[in-house]
Order: structure tokens, then sequence, then C-alpha cells
């Protein structure tokens, strides 16, 4: 029969308390991430190709109309004038420049979306075993902890006439309660925990 | 709460959790915390920093996907 060692009857609650934080924020974190990827790609797919594809509308107007104008300015060129037609042919390239910004931008969405699509699917092996783990109610980490919890305090309460655990004492003693595996039956445990163990007090 | 922020709580949750796991194993030294630490604290500790890796890497395709089609 193997013998439970634990000289600090709260440490327990004291690492209970730290797991549940830890599944909290555990769970918070995979909530977060699952969100923000949500949003990055919902604003990929909906609003950003709707966004570049009016600038290429717009720009395809710009370029017309820029055209048109440098067309017009030369149209004023004689014998004896050359028109400056500089500024024209900066806006035609403006224009030609900001339909293929928004061409790229347009091929990078399709690009990014993929590359954002091949994370995400690296990401749900170990986020999908983290949430499996911290998963249930409560988590199966503290659900152990509950029995052992459970357990030292009924082998407590048997102690108790004996060997009386006051407020304020310390509480550093050897307590025999843990000895079933944490694979057995959770009632198990807490049925008679002082018959599975052997108590030495400290 | 954006990713950063999640990440960073998750970071953090866990170096808690490791840092109590060593306190409270000096004073719990039975075969059955051994069996909890082979079966929830070093599970944890294994998977959260594997999926820490995972959450950085998405992170950063996050941002840059954001940045390269704004």
């Amino acid at each position: 029969m193997s013998q439970a060692k634990l000289s600090r009857v709260d440490a327990l609650e004291q690492l209970k308390a730290a797991v549940a934080a830890f599944v909290d924020d555990a769970k918070m974190a995979l909530g977060s991430v699952e969100m923000e990827t949500r949003r990055v790609v919902d604003r990929l797919n909906r609003e950003q190709p709707f966004y570049w594809l009016q600038q290429i509308k717009a720009g395809r107007d710009e370029f017309a109309e820029a055209k048109a104008s440098l067309a017009r300015k030369r149209l004023q060129k004689t014998d004896n004038y050359i028109p400056d037609t500089s500024e024209e042919e900066k806006a035609v390239r403006r224009a030609v420049a900001k339909i293929e910004n928004a061409e790229r931008k347009l091929e990078a969405i399709k690009v990014w979306t993929r590359r954002i699509e091949q994370s995400w699917n690296d990401y749900q092996g170990p986020s999908g075993q983290l949430a499996d783990v911290v998963g249930g109610t409560p988590a199966r980490a503290i659900a152990d902890l509950n029995r052992l919890i459970k357990a030292v305090d009924a082998y407590l309460q048997v102690q108790a006439p004996t060997a009386p655990l006051e407020a304020g004492d310390e509480p550093y003693r050897e307590a025999a309660s843990m000895a079933r595996p944490l694979t057995e039956a959770p009632e198990s445990a807490a049925e008679n925990p002082s018959d599975e163990a052997e108590a030495k007090e400290a | 709460m954006d990713l950063g922020t999640g990440t960073a709580r998750l970071a953090r949750g866990l170096k808690n959790l490791s840092a109590t796991w060593e306190e409270v194993k000096e004073s719990w030294t039975d075969r059955v915390a051994q069996e909890y630490e082979e079966r929830h604290i070093l599970i944890f500790e294994e998977i959260a920093r594997a999926t820490l890796r995972e959450m950085s890497r998405l992170g950063a395709v996050l941002q840059q996907a954001q940045q390269e089609c704004s």
C-alpha cells in the first residue's frame, strides 16, 4: 500500500487555484485568437475586395479623364506653340499606378487568405488539444484535485478527535489520504480514505 | 481582448502554473503527485507551449496580411 505524503494541507487548494486560473487564461486566449482570426479573414474576404474593386473603378475613371485631358492639351499644339503636357502625363501615370496598386492588393488578398488558412490549420493541432484538456466542467485536472481535496478532508475529519487541526495551527503533517491512483473512479477515493492509507503524524 | 493580449495571458497563466507546481511539489511528494504531474501539469506545459508557438506564427501572419492588403 502506498503512502501519501502531503506536508502542507493547503497545497492542493493552492494548486487548484493555479490550475483554475490557467484553465481560464487558456480559454480566454483560445477565444481571443479565434475572434481575431475571424475578424481579419472576414475583413479580407468581404471589405477589402470591395474597397479595392472600387479603387480600380475610380482609377479607370481617372485614367479616362487624364487621357482625355492630355489629348485636349496636345490638340493645342501649333507650329509656334508646343503645350506643356507634363501635368496631364503625370495624371495619367497616377491613374495607372492607382489601378495597378489596387490589382496588386486584390492578388495579395488571395495570397494572404491562403497563408492565413495554412497558419490556422497549423494552429488547430495544438490549440485543439489545449481546448480539450482545459474543457469540461470542471476540467479534468480540477476534478482530480477536487477528489483529492475531498479525500484529504475526509481523512482529517477521521483524525480530528486524536489530532485536532485548529485554526492557526501550522498544518504541516503527513497526510495519507491519497493512496488511490488518479485513474480510479472518483467516488472510490473519498469513500474511506483512512482505510486505504497509512497516516503518520508529523 | 486581441490576439496579443490573449497570447500574453496564456503565457502568464502557464508561467504561474509552473511556478505554483514547483512550490506545491515541495510539500506533496507521493506517487499521486507524480501521477498528477504526468497526467496534467506536463501535458498542460507541453500543449500550451506548442499552442503559444502557433499563436505567435498565426499572429504574425494576420498582422502582415492586414498590412499587405490594406
